[in-house]
Parts: structure tokens; C-alpha cells; sequence
């Protein structure tokens, strides 16, 4: 067994197995060894910790590494059921299991984060884009003018 | 003591209101910009190429991003059919990927290629590097100069896995030659082509090939797959004069087959009256397609002669894959009762999918057995099957993972036995029964309402 502590100190007891899918804790557990002492996980707290460990529990059995699975049209955004349903959270919450993910290096995890939020964007343009994740647009007008009309004003260039 | 809570209540209240203000505002800092670049690559990473075109219009982080990520260039799948790519656009893409080149070129609508010069974009591609180019999906683009095509396979013969030949012009031509340059082709596929296996090598490392078309007289549809013995999905779909064609032929020439997917129509099926059957098998024959349908998962034929795939075939298939095969289609074969009882011994434990259409010589007795033989049977197909009665629909209403059913054409079905089969049958959701003369009206309603309109499909005059 394994005790976490999230930046809201809270305390996680998690198997060891489950608490190695981060490959962060798997890391600093080689590097202390056996220790009765809370991984403190200053980035992390406990709602997403939660989150993460529900996440890592289901997928224990995983094989750790399958990266570099050779797919040819690799910009498949396919998830599985399961995960589909767990990522089924406001945006706030995925943004914050993603970095989570990040923090905690655990690739799979992130992929999933990374193509549920790719999955938002798919099919939108780019004014929906900005709306959806409240992104500034910072482009100066005459860009965002010549970004979409810049074939006819090529035309209008050539023609006089 | 309350007024004060009430006071804590607004002031949150207030506070919380300011908050959600200025997140509207687009004061407050986005989300985005606590996710390290990395990250936000990631998620660049599994969008579509048209998508992530859209999103250089976001804002100017992510057009920087974008355009200086060379990796998000290094795969060119326009799969939107609006999609407009000028030959000017073409060269900016490809000249972004960095001095590695494209790895992933997918590129088959027509609708943008108006704009996209075919032969100026494949020679931009030659001159950026074709040295990581794996998968090549130019189906429908036109104008092909044979030279051009022969430099990029010549370039690109080491690496090339996938590739889509469909519709262009030429593509016989250029399959011919993609053979025989490329030496790791994984994947071929070719819709529309007159390819002549005669002039093709033997390329072992193809492992599927996806074609339709129409080959002439003079040869032979199985010697189309001579060039690729090692093929484990393979899916034709042609027209063909020939007289007789058996499934056995195909199954005999490829040891490695997991899917194999066989559509063969003639405009000359009238001869069939006037053609003796093709011969037996032999038992050495037989023997070999028991051993190289071992790994089959995935069997769908359907030939204008109801003898090409008759009992000794299907038993041979099925004695050497029946724990694996997941999807059997059969249409218009001549197999009876004998297939039939030959599942129930062997039960066929992964089957999902069973078509058995227009195959009139089964009888429902034997149907039943083999069905129950099908413990995870989910989708059953009947047309035309002259079997289908009351008796059988009331044992599908007992089969446990049913979903869809077909069964289309039946003359003997009447309106008690979909009643029967609707009101025992917990999972079934899906239902057509175009041309069942025999059951009223009163049941096609209460099927519609039981099902839902949607799900279930009959003649229009109902």
C-alpha cells in the first residue's frame, strides 16, 4: 500500500500496483524505497487525485506500455466506452485531469484527456473554438480579414 | 444569527457572479494557458488536418504552435469533403513537415482536388523527400502522368505500406507497377480497375487487398490473388463472365486468411440453366481448405451460382475455424439441412453475424438447431429464406442476444409468430420484413409501436 497526500492534504491510501501507473510515483518509490511516509503531491488536489486513482483502479490490469503502436492514421479519436464515461466532467475538471495526467505521468490517461478535449474542437470553427474555451482572439483585424478572404484578395491584387 | 448568514450568502454570491463576469470577459486568464505546449500538441496531435487548419484561426499562440510544429505536418488527412487545398496550399503543407517530408498522405475527395494541380503536387512532394511516406491515399485523383506516379513508388519503395489507388486513371497501370516497385506494401486497395494479374509479381508482404472492378474473360478472378499469398483480409467486389467460381479456390490459394469478403455479379447468371455444376472437391482439397481457413474470423459470399459454395465447401471451411468465425454471410449457396446439423455438433461459440439469404434449401427444423448452436448470435439475416415460420421466430424470441433480424420474403410467417417473437425476445431492437404478405396490418402496428418506427422496417403501404 501506498498513501498520497494531495495539496489539500488530504490522505489516498491506493494499492501499490495502482498508484505505479503514475510513472512520477513509480519513479520516486524506486528512489526512496519502502517508506511508511505520504507521497506529497503538491499539484494535485484532492477532487482530481480522487478522479486519477478511480481511473487508475479500473485500468490496473492495462499493460503499461503499448505507445508506439504503429497505426497509420493515427488521428483516430476513439475512446472506449469506460473512459468515454469518466471523462464525462465540466471543462474545469477535464482541464484539471489532464495536467494532473501531465504531473503524474501517466501517458494514457493524458491521451484520453488530450482526444476527449480534441473531440470538443473537432467539427467547430474557429469562433465556436474561442466561445467553447473562452480563448481571446488576438489576431489584429486586417489578419483576421486577410485570413479569410485572403484568396479573393489575391485575385483583386492581380487583376489590378 | 440568519442575517449574517444571509449576508455571507450574498457576499459569496457577489463574489462568485464577479468571478463568472470576468471569465466571460476573457480577463481572467484562460485554462489554456496553465497547459504546458506540450500538452496542447497533444491535443493538435489527435485532431483531423482540417481541424487543426481551423484552429490556426483561433489565436496567435496557437498559429505559431501550429505552424512550427513539424510533427502535426507530417500527416495529411483531409477526410472533409468542402475541404478546398490550391496547389500553392499543398506546398505550404508539405514544405512545414521539415526536411523528414510527409509520412501520412490522405488525400481523396475529389471536391477539393479542383483546385490541385495532381502532378505538381506529387512532384512537391518529391522534391521535400518521400523517404518517410507510409500511407498514400489518392483515390480519385485524375490526370496522373504514369512517369510522375513511377518516381514517387521508385522513392518511396521502402517505405510505402498503404496505399489507395481507387479511381484514378490508369490504375490498373499503376497498380501494376506499385507491385512491382514497392517491396513492403502492406495494404492495397483499388476500386474501379481492370487490374492483369498476368503481369503482376509476387509480392509476399501485402496483407490486405480491397478491390472492385471488372476483370476480363480471359482470366480467371481467383488469379488475381496469386500475386499475394500471404493475404489475410482480402474483399472483391466485380463483375465477371465467368461460368463457375468456387469459394473452395479462393480459400485453397491462402493460408493466412482471416477476412475474406467475395461479391461476384454476371450479367450473364441466365447461363446457369444451361452449365453442368462444377465438379467435387477432391479429399486433398478439402483437407487443405480445413487447414488454411484456420485463422478465417470473417466469411461473406455471395456468386450467381448456387453451386459455388455448397456443403462439402462450408463443412470444409468451418471444421477448421468454427471456434473463431465471428460474421458468416452466404448468399444464394446451395447449402442444406446437412451445413445446418454440421453447425449444431460443432457450435459456432464467437459467431455475431449469419446471412443466410436466398439459401431455399434449408429447412427451419435444422435452422433451429444450428441457431441454437450460436450462443452469441446477434444478427441474423433471412431473406428469402422459405424456412422462416411461426415455430422458428418463437425460438429467436428465446435466443438470448439477438438484436437484428431480417427476415424479408417470408411467405409462411404470419402475424402470431411476430407476435410471439416480440413479446419473448428482451433484446431484439432492430426488424425488416419487406414482403411478408402473410401477417396484418394490426401486427405491423403493434410491431411499430413495440420496436419504435425508426427500427423496424416493412412495405410502405402499412
Amino acid at each position: 500500500m501506498v498513501q498520497l497526500l494531495s495539496s489539500d492534504n488530504e490522505t489516498f491510501t491506493v494499492d501499490k500496483q495502482v498508484a505505479e501507473r503514475s510513472i512520477l510515483i513509480k519513479n520516486m518509490l524506486e528512489d526512496v524505497g519502502e517508506s511508511d511516509a505520504p507521497i506529497p503531491l503538491p499539484n494535485v488536489t484532492a477532487k482530481i487525485l480522487k478522479k486519477v486513482i478511480d481511473w487508475c483502479e479500473h485500468h490496473r490490469g492495462d499493460p503499461v506500455s503499448q505507445q508506439e503502436e504503429i497505426n497509420d492514421r493515427k488521428r483516430l479519436t476513439e475512446i472506449d466506452e469506460w473512459d468515454q464515461k469518466f471523462m464525462e466532467v465540466d471543462q474545469e475538471t477535464l482541464f484539471e485531469i489532464i495536467l494532473a495526467a501531465n504531473y503524474l505521468d501517466i501517458k494514457p490517461l493524458l491521451d484520453i484527456g488530450c482526444k476527449t478535449v480534441a473531440n470538443m474542437i473537432k467539427g467547430k470553427s474557429p469562433e465556436e473554438i474561442r466561445r467553447t474555451f473562452n480563448i481571446v482572439n488576438d489576431f489584429t483585424p486586417e489578419v483576421r480579414q486577410f485570413g479569410i478572404i485572403s484568396h479573393c484578395y489575391f485575385l483583386a491584387m492581380l487583376s489590378t | 444569527m440568519i442575517q449574517t448568514l444571509k449576508n455571507q450568502l450574498l457576499q459569496q454570491k457577489r463574489s462568485s457572479d464577479l468571478q463568472n463576469h470576468n471569465d466571460h470577459n476573457g480577463d481572467a486568464p484562460t485554462k489554456w494557458t496553465k497547459f504546458p505546449d506540450d500538452v496542447v500538441y497533444l491535443i493538435f496531435s489527435s485532431l483531423p488536418f482540417d481541424s487543426l487548419l481551423l484552429c490556426m484561426r483561433v489565436c496567435k499562440h496557437w498559429h505559431t504552435l501550429i505552424s512550427t510544429s513539424r510533427g502535426l505536418w507530417q500527416d495529411i488527412v483531409v477526410d472533409d469533403a468542402a475541404a478546398v487545398i490550391t496547389t500553392s496550399d499543398f506546398r505550404l503543407y508539405v514544405s512545414r513537415a521539415g526536411k523528414n517530408g510527409i509520412r501520412t498522405l490522405s488525400l481523396a475527395r475529389p471536391v477539393g482536388l479542383f483546385s490541385l494541380d495532381t502532378n505538381e503536387a506529387i512532384s512537391i512532394l518529391l522534391q521535400h523527400g518521400v523517404s518517410h511516406l507510409r500511407y498514400l491515399d489518392i483515390s480519385c485523383w485524375r490526370l496522373l502522368s504514369t512517369p510522375t506516379i513511377l518516381r514517387l513508388f521508385e522513392s518511396a519503395n521502402k517505405t510505402l505500406k498503404h496505399l489507395n489507388i481507387s479511381y484514378v486513371n490508369n490504375g490498373d497501370d499503376f497498380l501494376t507497377h506499385a507491385v512491382r516497385t514497392c517491396q513492403n506494401l502492406e495494404y492495397l486497395e483499388c476500386h474501379g480497375c481492370y487490374p492483369v494479374a498476368s503481369t503482376m509479381n509476387t509480392l509476399t508482404s501485402v496483407k490486405t487487398f480491397v478491390w472492385s472492378g471488372k476483370i476480363s474473360p480471359q482470366q480467371s478472378i481467383v488469379s488475381l490473388i496469386r500475386p499475394f499469398p500471404s493475404l489475410e483480409n482480402a474483399s472483391f467486389d466485380c463483375s465477371c463472365r465467368q461460368i463457375s467460381l468456387r469459394l473452395g479456390e479462393f480459400i485453397l490459394r491462402l493460408p493466412k486468411i482471416k477476412r475474406l469478403d467475395i461479391h461476384i455479379y454476371s450479367r450473364l447468371h441466365y447461363i446457369r440453366r444451361y452449365v453442368d455444376p462444377p465438379g467435387p472437391l477432391d479429399d486433398d482439397a478439402l483437407q487443405k481448405i480445413t487447414s488454411n481457413s484456420h485463422n478465417l474470423e470473417y466469411l461473406s459470399f455471395s456468386s450467381f451460382l448456387d453451386t459455388d459454395a455448397g456443403d462439402t465447401q462450408i463443412q470444409a471451411v468451418l471444421r477448421g475455424c468454427s471456434s473463431k468465425m465471428q460474421s458468416l454471410k452466404l448468399s444464394r449457396s446451395s447449402i442444406s439441412d446437412e451445413t445446418m446439423l454440421y453447425i449444431s455438433t460443432v457450435s459456432l461459440p464467437q459467431l455475431r453475424e449469419l446471412k443466410l439469404a436466398n439459401c431455399r434449401r434449408i429447412s427451419g427444423a435444422s435452422l433451429v438447431t444450428a441457431i441454437r448452436a450460436c450462443p452469441n448470435l446477434q444478427s441474423l439475416e433471412l431473406l428469402y429464406v422459405p424456412a422462416v415460420d411461426d415455430r422458428l421466430l418463437e425460438v429467436l424470441g428465446q435466443s438470448s442476444r439477438l438484436e437484428t433480424l431480417n427476415i424479408g420474403f417470408s411467405d409462411h410467417l404470419t402475424g402470431q409468430g411476430l407476435r410471439l417473437l416480440l413479446d419473448k425476445s428482451s433484446t431484439l431492437r432492430r426488424l425488416r420484413m419487406i414482403g411478408c404478405r402473410n401477417v396484418d396490418s394490426d401486427t405491423l402496428k403493434y410491431t411499430k409501436h413495440h420496436l419504435g418506427e425508426a427500427n423496424c422496417i416493412f412495405d410502405s403501404d402499412v
